[in-house]
């Protein structure tokens, strides 16, 4: 699940501001980097969004949407119903993360570092 | 009909006056130019001649109409007397010169000297006449942050927010949970602080948001700390945990201090100028605690997003909550087998 805005969202604000004038430098950079946020969801989300989806349906044992399911899991979390240190958890939250950076910022020097760490730049 | 030349020409009116009310003798103001007008406020540069010879200054401006638009975390008056205090306990901070008076009706603000330097995070990384700047600025961090930490709290009679760990942690829980989302990954996080954020009665004047990012930087190293509209009082973790979090360390996240030094030689560089004692899991614990943190705030731009507060750049920073997610997974679970799935 990505969070808000959602591309539609973007690509609107993007459109919004491009009416008005987006001459400044700094202003076409952020446009840009919305616009590439969009387009890069739009191209995984279903993908990433159905992985999400198994894995949430074996942590919590249960279907749903997936908002819905997210909010069972934190609930889950939050009232100790999981485990810290729970291997399928920690893997659920990672795989999740992954999937959510690539798309919102695939250059954040952390996670870049870390894609050349496991040979995968 | 210039607005741009008229405004100016008001303002320098304005800040001879202010000027003469604070006890100085302006035979000229000139250079008034416009560095950035944000919504809330606005800065600008000016040169102020005395018969001493030309300061250079710098104005920070919350224009009359937007006084009660929004109340931000704290006024301009207050960010000046935190600075002055600061800078009487031995900080490197831009001296205040005057304050624009209330009778003036040129909204709240005050005049500052204006130092020379770099600010950018990632130009500080990486110009090479900053190369030796680098190298001692993680031990002048210890030290200034020691030197803040000292600072006489009773005595700087400010109304400054007072906020020990527990209460921090639930005041972070309630912000996560007033942007309705529902993140996993902070609640996580959020279990994880219960159980390892450890008590400290201790509380010290805290900068509030000290990081790459709001230093001047020279040749020699860091010339002025800036910013202090967060400032606060708490537990003196809280300044160096913020300092560690990785998105201040730009282009390198291999180096946990603002991307140019470890927190060993932070922690002994605060210690040897009398900073509190505490060691690297304290300083773990705040470091997950402030990267949920910058977390909760780029959430919080998402869901003012979807309130109707729209802007492209608003919308970007939604979307770096993500960013403290990965690394909130790399400090809590950096051994699991999944990262190399």
């Amino acid at each position: 699940m990505f969070d808000p805005p959602s591309p539609a969202d973007m690509i609107a604000q993007v459109r919004a501001a491009m009416a008005k004038d987006i001459s400044d430098n700094f202003a076409q950079k952020v446009a840009a980097n919305a616009m590439s946020i969009a387009e890069r969801q739009i191209a995984s989300a279903d993908a990433a969004d159905a992985a999400e989806m198994q894995r949430l349906g074996e942590l919590l044992d249960g279907q749903g949407e997936l908002e819905e399911m997210n909010r069972k899991l934190c609930e889950a979390i939050r009232n100790g119903d999981i485990a810290m240190g729970d291997a399928q958890l920690e893997t659920h939250l990672i795989a999740t993360t992954l999937q959510k950076i690539a798309v919102d910022q695939p250059g954040y020097a952390a996670y870049r570092r870390y894609l050349e760490d496991i040979g995968r730049a | 009909m210039n607005p741009q030349a008229d405004a100016a020409v008001d303002l320098a009116d304005i800040l001879t006056k202010a000027a003469v009310v604070a006890g100085m003798e302006p035979r000229d103001i000139g250079g008034v130019k416009q560095l950035s007008g944000g919504a809330s406020s606005e800065v600008w540069a000016f040169d102020l001649a005395t018969d001493d010879g030309i300061m250079p200054l710098v104005l920070r401006r919350q224009p009359a109409q937007q006084r009660f638009s929004s109340p931000g975390p704290m006024t301009l008056s207050t960010e000046a007397q935190v600075m002055r205090a600061a800078k009487n306990a031995g900080v490197p901070v831009p001296h205040v010169l005057f304050e624009l008076p209330e009778d003036l009706q040129a909204g709240e603000g005050f005049a500052m000297e204006r130092i020379e330097g770099e600010t950018i995070g990632g130009r500080i990384l990486k110009l090479p006449e900053l190369a030796a700047a680098r190298g001692a600025m993680t031990q002048q961090c210890g030290e200034i942050l020691a030197t803040l930490h000292k600072a006489d709290v009773g005595s700087v009679q400010l109304d400054l927010e007072n906020v020990g760990p527990q209460e921090a942690l639930a005041a972070l829980e309630q912000r996560y949970r007033d942007t309705g989302q529902a993140r996993p990954v902070f609640e996580y996080a959020l279990r994880w602080l219960a159980d390892n954020l450890p008590d400290d009665d201790r509380r010290v004047l805290l900068h509030g948001d000290f990081r790459n990012g709001n230093l001047i930087v020279g040749p020699q190293g860091i010339r002025a700390v800036l910013d202090w509209e967060l400032a606060q009082v708490g537990p003196p973790a809280y300044d160096l945990g913020w300092l560690c979090v990785n998105s201040w360390r730009f282009q390198n996240p291999h180096l946990p201090v603002g991307g140019f030094g470890s927190r060993e030689e932070l922690l002994a560089a605060y210690q040897a100028e009398g900073g509190a004692v505490f060691g690297l899991e304290e300083l773990h614990a705040w470091e997950v605690f402030q990267t949920m943190h910058w977390g909760v705030i780029c959430a919080g731009a998402g869901k003012s997003f979807e309130d109707g507060n729209r802007s492209v750049e608003g919308g970007v920073i939604a979307r770096r909550a993500s960013e403290t997610e990965f690394d909130l997974l790399r400090l809590l679970m950096p051994d699991s087998e999944t990262w190399h799935v």
